[in-house]
């Protein structure tokens, strides 16, 4: 299934801006730290200023590194879902804070809902999946130019 | 249309002028400069209108051209001189000033002219007789001085050439014909062109060598005019450059997580507090850097929620803004300052939180750190807590 996932995600990691790290920096292009940090804290309850202000930045670049942290079962897992889930709002919550003008289209974080919506026999939250997604639709269709 | 005696070399009034001027609804002013040599002749020229001084530091006339200037379209273009002065745009009535920079016979009248024929006059007061001679260069930086490290500021090099009568001088621009240099290129160096581009903290002088070969003392005889000295003019300038070095809190009030989108805010079912910052970037000498173009950024290590260690969340240097918190921006305002928000938690449980932050100014792609600290928020009861930045921190706060 992963395999399948990732060929189905493949054409749009074409649109990622290469790394620009120096010789011995690690660079971090997917910001899969923070997206890891984000959704342990939300599993611990805990919201914190840093990634209120660093996660806004992401837009689609959250659905990238959710596929990139993840292992094909794991991703699958309702309760796993359910702690991303509003991590991908919180990434999508007010698009001009998107640093990237490409990742203020949401396309690879909506194939990702897409595929787990069709993949999820959990009724209940298929539906919150299909909630997220229309938000974070809303909210992209509504975003001004920058 | 009436106007005064066209002058000439060697009758004891040319090769200089001193003209009042008008401007209202029916009235219009040209000032018209002719040069009867066959040499090209510079011109020093000035404006005078409600106190202020407005210069044109590079009219040059070709052999045997008339310049016409209208005093109208001069006032009304608000063009800045080197100077950064303009002639005030309310001006109505003012005084042209000109004065021959080289030993080249020129004349020129002031011409007021009425649309209803009315009275239109002009005079010339000057008994110059030579042309200007060489005192001095200076120079001036086009936008500001002291500039930030790693940014760049265009030079002027201005010849100040003064009447050998007596009186104030005038300004000719000679950016272009001089020999540009630093006297520490460690600091800042400056190019061919007069590009001064800043290398590290410190001052120092913008040297403008080797420019036209001038007359330094000019003496009248009988109608003729010798030079007893030429010299070549050059000129140094003071600059500064600042290297970003620190950071000054102004202001740190206690904010509300709405920004969010999550109940943070209520205060009555949620642990924690938040905090924005205002800060002021310092320079080496602790003083405030007032550049628009500084980015904040921030690296975030050391995160232990509750004694339990986090991955770092930003290793690397990241925009400290733009966030929904008013005030915050990706860039620092035009007196150096910025908005750092929030620094804080939001949790359903007590929380001891603690993290260690870096800030740095990125110019030009270069960061230069300017502060860490570790920072700790403690909530033990629901939305209330207490936030500061560690033993002898700038910063408390308690809600």
């Amino acid at each position: 299934m992963r395999p399948y996932l990732q060929m189905l995600l493949l054409p749009f990691f074409a649109v990622l801006i290469m790394p620009t790290a120096e010789a011995g920096e690690v660079q971090d292009s997917y910001s899969l730290q923070l997206v890891r940090t984000c959704i342990k804290e939300r599993s611990m309850g805990l919201y914190t200023a840093t990634a209120a202000k660093h996660l806004p930045r992401l837009g689609d670049k959250v659905g990238i590194a959710i596929v990139k942290i993840y292992t094909s079962s794991d991703i699958m897992e309702p309760k796993t879902v359910r702690l991303f889930l509003p991590v991908i709002q919180m990434a999508f919550q007010d698009p001009r804070l998107i640093s990237d003008e490409e990742d203020r289209k949401p396309a690879v974080t909506v194939l990702l809902l897409n595929y787990l919506r069709g993949n999820i026999s959990d009724g209940a939250l298929k539906k919150e999946i299909s909630k997220v997604e229309e938000q974070v639709l809303q909210m992209t269709a509504k975003s001004p130019p920058s | 249309m009436v106007d005064s005696h066209v002058q000439n070399e060697g009758n004891g009034w040319a090769g200089s002028g001193a003209n009042p001027w008008h401007l209202d609804a029916d009235t219009e002013s040209y000032a018209f400069l002719a040069n009867l040599g066959d040499k090209p002749a510079r011109i020093g020229f000035k404006v005078w209108a409600n106190g202020q001084i407005y210069y044109l530091d590079s009219l040059q006339l070709v052999p045997h051209e008339t310049r016409m200037i209208d005093l109208r379209k001069l006032r009304d273009a608000q063009e800045a001189d080197f100077k950064k002065d303009t002639i005030a745009a309310e001006a109505t009535d003012g005084s042209v000033l000109w004065l021959g920079l080289d030993n080249v016979p020129v004349m020129g009248r002031l011409a007021v002219v009425t649309r209803h024929g009315g009275l239109a006059s002009s005079y010339d007061c000057c008994t110059c007789q030579c042309a200007a001679q060489y005192s001095g260069t200076e120079i001036e930086p086009v936008t500001a001085c002291p500039i930030a490290v790693t940014n760049t500021d265009q030079e002027t090099a201005e010849m100040y050439m003064a009447p050998p009568c007596g009186g104030s001088g005038y300004y000719y621009d000679i950016t272009s014909q001089v020999s540009w240099g630093s006297s520490n290129t460690g600091i800042f160096t400056v190019s061919n062109s007069g590009l001064l581009t800043g290398v590290g903290g410190g001052s120092a002088l913008a040297n403008a060598n080797d420019g036209p070969y001038e007359c330094g003392n000019w003496a009248g005889n009988g109608g003729y005019c010798n030079c007893t000295y030429y010299t070549n003019a050059s000129g140094s300038g003071p600059c500064s450059v600042q290297t970003p070095t620190s950071l000054k809190v102004l202001k740190h009030p206690t904010i509300s997580m709405t920004y969010i989108g999550s109940p943070c805010d209520d205060t009555s079912s949620y642990y924690g507090i938040d905090i924005a910052v205002l800060y002021q970037v310092l320079d080496q000498n602790g003083q405030p850097m007032n550049n628009s173009n500084m980015e904040p950024q921030e690296e975030v290590l050391n995160v232990v929620d509750n004694g339990q260690s986090e991955d770092n969340t930003t290793p690397n240097w990241a925009d400290v803004g733009p966030t929904e918190y008013p005030g915050t921006s990706q860039f620092t305002n035009s007196s150096g300052q910025f908005y750092d928000a929030p620094f804080g938690t939001c949790s359903t449980a007590p929380v001891v939180f603690t993290q260690t932050q870096k800030i740095g100014i990125l110019l030009s792609g270069a960061v230069f750190p300017v502060r860490t600290k570790n920072w700790t928020t403690s909530s033990s009861s629901g939305g209330h807590g207490s936030i500061n930045n560690g033993t002898g921190g700038d910063i408390s706060n308690t809600r």
